[in-house]
């Protein structure tokens, strides 16, 4: 099957799926019987701890771990000298060393393990490693790394430039030209931890089968994984078995990071011949991590007296840190997704990563959208107030409509563009356009105003023109007709298990409570990419229906002989086959499952979905980069102590088209849960760091939203079923969680006339415009 | 004055949901140490090893406590009780019932510490306001569900374990 | 690094213990503060050290009221305090200030004697306990000293305790109009949140609505904690009105940066300790104002 255009099902017709069915995996994390990694033990296990660098920049003159190798309970300590493969691994470009040799590029960078009987053993000996250091000049700030003449931190990439993405529509200079206002602004995002509970995990077992090494982990990606094991031990991939435990989060966290403790254990695991876990404290974990990109953004629009935009002209830095990491994968979405979902006739985009010596940067929820999305819809504010206009009108004045030209020149269509609609409702939702009046009109400047504030997005659904974008899934009904599913794409806590569960069991006819969906493991399915991109649904649920597709046209064939009628007779539903225009002749799933098992019929089947295809330039940044879009807004009140500079959330909406809701429980959750997440981005979270220094290292100072901060939500699930998508699903998980900080950001200018354009909102910037943070510098706006 | 004891390891004893337990422990070693390494009652997480994630909440004496910050020698007679101890003969608890129904799971991490924060809260308020839930598990720190549903689902197994109101 | 741990069972063990190690030992009851600071500074910093524990001593966890004055075993954690109706009733902004500790994990381990002998500028505990010009009690093999809360400390987390020497409790006469008092805080999110600044007022207003006396105690913005008694003369014999008490705040932002000078952190703590302070003193008035 391929994504092409396929009747959209009748939605009332639906058993299994568009129900709020209880998750799959809910019975054992409620008990504590499910298994994470740090959970499991395995005979004769060894445990690795990481020396990390002293400085973020420095060269190693001198590595020396003899006194550490003599320490009680150590069996040996492992170094870059140990890797028999390759010395780095990466997404994109293999330039981040598993342990480094010469020099080190940040401070997670890992110098040496020490690989002991137990973990207090480890950590002891890490003391009696000698490293000696020269440090080097260092760059922490992007606009100085990304200047002319400035230090390169690797050979061959000038100006520190990771990667360029241009985008040409029309011609800017003369847009400005017909424009009669103009606003130049500048907006900074920070650097963000995932934050997931969990911290990372793994082990290497060696072994087992043969001379397979087995990976067990908090592995997001189990393939990206496999692959860099794989190329660190210098082995075929059959040669490496991932299996994915439970995982305590992940948030697009747990792969980069996760591959080189991956790594570290298998190599340690090789030379020892024992396995070796490593568990990362919440330390290590926030030091060693990437983190999400801190964006430097100018953004210059002009418009018409009447409102309509003619311009845009967007120039964005992403601090990178030393390695390339995805960061050429999400500043493309940002790329893509710079200017909004509005049209704009002539736009110039130019998005840069760079390099520096800061912690490096990677995949997280929302992909390099979060970022764009603060500074243009705060930008759409800017305008607005410029305009004399109201800010909901001046959206729906240029945003998408059906057959709307996006900046890339790509034309919407083969999907309902609802932007409009997830506007009206969301806003609606809270009053806004009475409240946004009354409050502007009164602003005093002292005690505790309110105010609301929105914003709103379209978003490419799945990889787009990034990459090889297709998932295989293995279903396999048992002799008792009870099955098995196995995916491609792992469940990170999001609910996938039970949402393909569900397909499968909608397609099938099984009963939900039949289906065992198993651990992803590489060793028994294809590899089909990473979970990322919120497209498990539309790309991995499309190949779950395809796989039942398959297999129930060999069950169906079986119970036309049990029923005495032809195959496409038949229909079923809730564990019985039955025959169409006559329910009451049906026969037991499990007894048409028996009757096949003895006539020798394959039961099973590879279900594969393959994304539409997509296309992109790189030279002028036009083409059709996403196969579909899914459209969100959510708006929000707020109340602004003038005198403290304490911003609370009062009630948010968040409206999300999501094509079809398979499990509306689950897909509340996905809400919730983002707004929560984009809450502390627009008020919480940073990580700071001091020249490269990590001072933000557990969760006392890297603050998340608690049961108290979080405000009432007001979910608006919008169904407009896509083509694409099974029951025409698409997603979620990153929608909701890249629009709360701007709407924030909006509504404290509504209630106290102040502009924030720096994230996060902490008590300092509200109070007094700018960050007092003593860590960091000043950014962006704040340094005028 | 009898001799007070100077120990570095000791054989301690204590009650683990209702099983009277004897374990050797240094002066090092964390109640969560002892649970999960020694015990292996896994099902209490450590997420940050400081008291400020939750994740590790066991029930000490009655309350809720982070098992990170208890020095093992402190839990020398005391009564904890663990996620472990929730299901009852096959049985799930109406906490847990409830937590399954209204989807309040996602990852599941943070899960069994705040099973255990909220069971402390409706031991001693059976029936708590929507505030008092939050407040309650306001030291459990969950970065997938933005705390609606759990909250949903503690005020729901109030109402199962306690049908007369 | 921990070399044991010793568990008396009375207060007379505890002592004889403390006075054989002294500074070789190191008093553990909630150990919500310890074990953090145990796994900052690693196991290998710091001289070997004996623990001894005193949640196995229960007279040292009490509240209670005799001939007017209030005492607080210092093994009693903040939960208990918190919940305590003696404490609601005679000093309800200690409630309210030990409900702001932490999380209730936190609250249900950390004590108030620990509170106190950590010694944070930033402990919630502390500026009522200024207010209420409470004194702690010393005891040790010698016998025992009691000192006002305010001379206790030396400086950040420094306090003059000697080795041997055991934190007793805390105690305070039952203030006069116990109704007109207030804590407030400002944390960077509403739960387990360290306090960014707080403030605790206590007045005693006449019939005539005068302010007779005043106690104004600032947390998160001294090296220590201190009452500000400039502010608290600023309202002495007032009926108060908006410029009064406007004076009188502003008075503890004043103090703040006479004490600590100038730092990076005075733009924001300066106007915010005076807004809070503002808001105290009318809320412990009785008056609800943003």
């Amino acid at each position: 099957m391929s994504g092409g255009m396929e009747a959209i099902d009748n939605m009332s017709s639906f058993k299994v799926v568009n129900h709020p069915v209880r998750r799959v995996d809910a019975i054992a994390k409620v008990t504590g019987r499910a298994k994470f990694t740090d959970d499991l033990t395995f005979d004769r296990m060894l445990y690795g701890r990481v020396l990390r660098a002293k400085y973020p920049h420095a060269k190693i003159l001198e590595l020396d771990t003899r006194k550490a190798e003599e320490a009680p309970g150590v069996v040996c300590v492992i170094t870059y000298a140990d890797v028999p493969g390759a010395q780095a691994i990466g997404p994109v470009r293999p330039d981040m060393p598993v342990f480094v040799s010469t020099k080190t590029m940040y401070l997670g960078d890992a110098v040496a393990m020490v690989v002991a009987e137990t973990p207090e053993m480890a950590e002891q000996a890490l003391d009696l490693i000698r490293v000696e250091y020269e440090e080097l000049p260092a760059i922490y700030d992007v606009e100085e790394a990304a200047s002319e003449g400035a230090l390169e931190l690797h050979e061959d990439y000038p100006r520190n430039i990771v990667n360029h993405y241009p985008l040409r529509k029309g011609n800017v200079e003369e847009g400005f030209k017909a424009s009669d206002i103009i606003l130049e602004r500048t907006y900074t995002t920070q650097l963000i931890e995932h934050a997931y509970i969990e911290p990372e995990a793994a082990i290497a077992v060696p072994g087992v089968a043969g001379d397979i090494m087995t990976i067990y982990g908090s592995i997001q990606n189990p393939f990206t994984a496999r692959r860099h094991v794989a190329s660190v031990l210098g082995v075929s991939l059959n040669k490496v078995r991932v299996v994915q435990c439970t995982m305590g989060g992940s948030f697009g966290g747990k792969d980069d990071v996760v591959s080189a403790i991956c790594a570290r254990a298998a190599v340690a695991a090789l030379k020892t011949g024992r396995p070796v876990k490593i568990v990362h404290t919440r330390e290590e974990s926030i030091i060693e991590s990437y983190k999400r990109h801190p964006y430097v953004m100018k953004y210059k629009v002009g418009a018409t007296r009447d409102g309509k935009i003619v311009a845009m002209e967007v120039y964005i830095l992403a601090d990178a840190g030393p390695y390339s990491s995805m960061t050429p994968f999400v500043t493309w979405r940002s790329v893509v997704q710079a200017t909004g979902p509005y049209e704009i006739p002539n736009v110039k985009t130019d998005v840069y990563g760079i390099f520096t010596n800061n912690t490096y940067t990677g995949a997280m929820r929302g992909f390099g959208s979060p970022q764009i999305i603060f500074a243009q819809e705060s930008l759409m504010d800017e305008l607005a107030e410029g305009l004399g206009m109201d800010p909901l009108e001046l959206r729906l004045l240029n945003g998408f409509r059906q057959g709307s030209v996006t900046a890339s020149g790509q034309v919407l269509e083969g999907h309902t563009v609802s932007l409009e609609e997830v506007i009206r409702k969301a806003t609606d939702a809270i009053g806004y356009s009475e409240k946004w009046k009354t409050y502007a009109k009164n602003r005093p400047a002292k005690g505790k105003v309110r105010g609301v504030g929105f914003a709103t997005s379209y978003r490419g659904v799945s990889l787009g023109a990034e990459g090889v974008d297709a998932v295989a899934t293995l279903l396999s009904v048992q002799p008792d007709g009870s099955v098995y599913l196995h995916s491609g794409l792992a469940e990170n806590g999001q609910g996938l298990k039970t949402v393909f569960s569900q397909i499968a069991a909608e397609e099938l006819g099984c009963k939900l409570e039949d289906i065992v969906f198993m651990d992803t493991d590489t060793s028994v399915i294809p590899d089909s990419g990473a979970t990322v991109a919120s497209r498990s649904t539309t790309m991995g649920g499309g190949s779950v229906r395809n796989a039942a597709k398959k297999v129930k046209e060999v069950l169906f064939e079986v119970a036309s002989k049990l029923l005495n009628v032809s195959p496409d007779e038949i229909e079923a539903a809730d564990g019985k086959m039955y025959v169409k225009d006559e329910p009451g002749r049906s026969v037991d799933f499990k007894d048409v499952a028996k009757a096949g098992y003895s006539e020798g019929k394959l039961m099973a089947a590879l279900g594969w979905y393959h994304a539409p295809k997509v296309t992109w330039d790189e030279e002028t940044g036009q083409g059709k980069a996403y196969f579909t879009y899914v459209y969100g807004c959510q708006a929000v009140e707020v109340e602004v102590d003038c005198d403290t500079g304490k911003v609370k959330v009062l009630k948010v909406a968040a409206a999300h088209d999501v094509g079809r809701a398979i499990n509306p429980a689950t897909l509340k959750g996905q809400i919730y849960g983002g707004v929560a997440m984009g809450m502390g981005y627009g008020l919480l979270e940073e990580v700071e760091l001091q020249k490269g220094i990590t001072k933000t290292r557990n969760f006392d100072e890297y603050i998340i939203a608690t049961s108290m901060d979080v405000p009432e939500v007001i979910p608006i699930i919008v169904e407009n079923p896509d083509s694409h998508g099974p029951y025409g699903a698409k997603a979620v998980a990153e929608p909701t969680c890249e629009l709360l900080a701007p709407a924030i950001a909006n509504a404290v200018y509504n209630a106290c006339g102040k502009r924030i354009r720096d994230l996060p909102l902490d008590l300092e910037r509200v109070l007094l415009g700018r960050s007092l943070r003593a860590a960091r510098g000043k950014r962006g706006s704040e340094q005028s | 004055m009898k001799q007070v004891d100077r120990c570095k390891m000791k054989l301690i004893s204590f009650t683990v949901n209702g099983t009277d337990v004897k374990v050797e422990i240094s002066a090092s070693d964390r109640l969560i140490d002892v649970l999960r390494d020694k015990l292996r009652l896994t099902g209490t997480k450590e997420g940050c090893g400081i008291g400020e994630c939750g994740a590790c909440t066991v029930i000490m004496n009655g309350v809720p406590v982070n098992s990170c910050l208890v020095p093992a020698f402190q839990a020398e007679g005391s009564v904890i009780e663990t996620v472990e101890g929730l299901e009852q003969s096959g049985k799930l608890h109406p906490l847990q019932e409830a937590f399954v129904d209204h989807a309040a799971i996602q990852c599941g991490f943070c899960t069994p510490g705040m099973l255990m924060s909220a069971l402390a809260l409706l031991r001693e308020n059976p029936h708590p306001t929507r505030e008092e839930i939050a407040r309650a598990i306001s030291g459990n720190l969950c970065r997938c569900t933005g705390y609606h549903q759990i909250i949903e689902a503690i005020e729901d197994a109030s109402m199962r374990m306690d049908p007369t109101e | 690094m921990t070399l044991g741990f010793i568990r008396p069972k009375t207060v007379g063990e505890l002592l004889e213990v403390l006075a054989e190690y002294k500074d070789g030992s190191k008093i553990v009851a909630g150990a919500t503060d310890l074990l953090v600071q145990q796994r900052n500074s690693k196991q290998v910093e710091g001289k070997p050290l004996y623990l001894v524990d005193i949640t196995g001593i229960p007279e040292l966890a009490y509240i209670n009221v005799e001939s007017g004055v209030v005492r607080i075993g210092a093994a009693t954690t903040h939960r208990d305090i918190a919940r305590s109706t003696v404490i609601q009733d005679v000093a309800p902004f200690l409630a309210d200030a030990c409900l702001t500790v932490g999380s209730p994990q936190i609250r249900a381990r950390g004590t108030i004697g620990g509170n106190i002998i950590n010694a944070s500028p930033a402990a919630d505990s502390l500026p009522p306990l200024a207010a209420l010009s409470a004194q702690v009690r010393l005891v040790s093999k010698r016998g025992s000293r009691d000192i006002a809360i305010c001379d206790f400390f030396k400086g950040p987390y420094k306090t003059v305790i000697e080795p041997g020497e055991l934190l007793q409790e805390v105690f305070f006469k039952v203030p006069k109009n116990p109704g007109n008092c207030s804590f407030l805080k400002i944390g960077r999110r509403e739960a387990v949140a360290i306090s960014r600044l707080s403030v605790a007022v206590l007045l005693d207003v006449d019939e005539s609505g005068k302010i007779t006396e005043a106690a104004i105690a600032p947390g998160s913005c001294l090296p220590m904690p201190a009452r500000i008694v400039r502010a608290e003369e600023t309202l002495t014999g007032k009926v108060p009105d908006e410029e009064t008490v406007e004076a009188a705040a502003n008075e503890v932002g004043e103090e703040m940066v006479r004490v600590s000078g100038v730092r990076w952190s005075t733009p924001y703590k300066k106007p915010v300790i005076c807004a809070l302070t503002r808001r105290a003193i009318w809320k412990a008035l009785g008056v609800d104002v943003d």
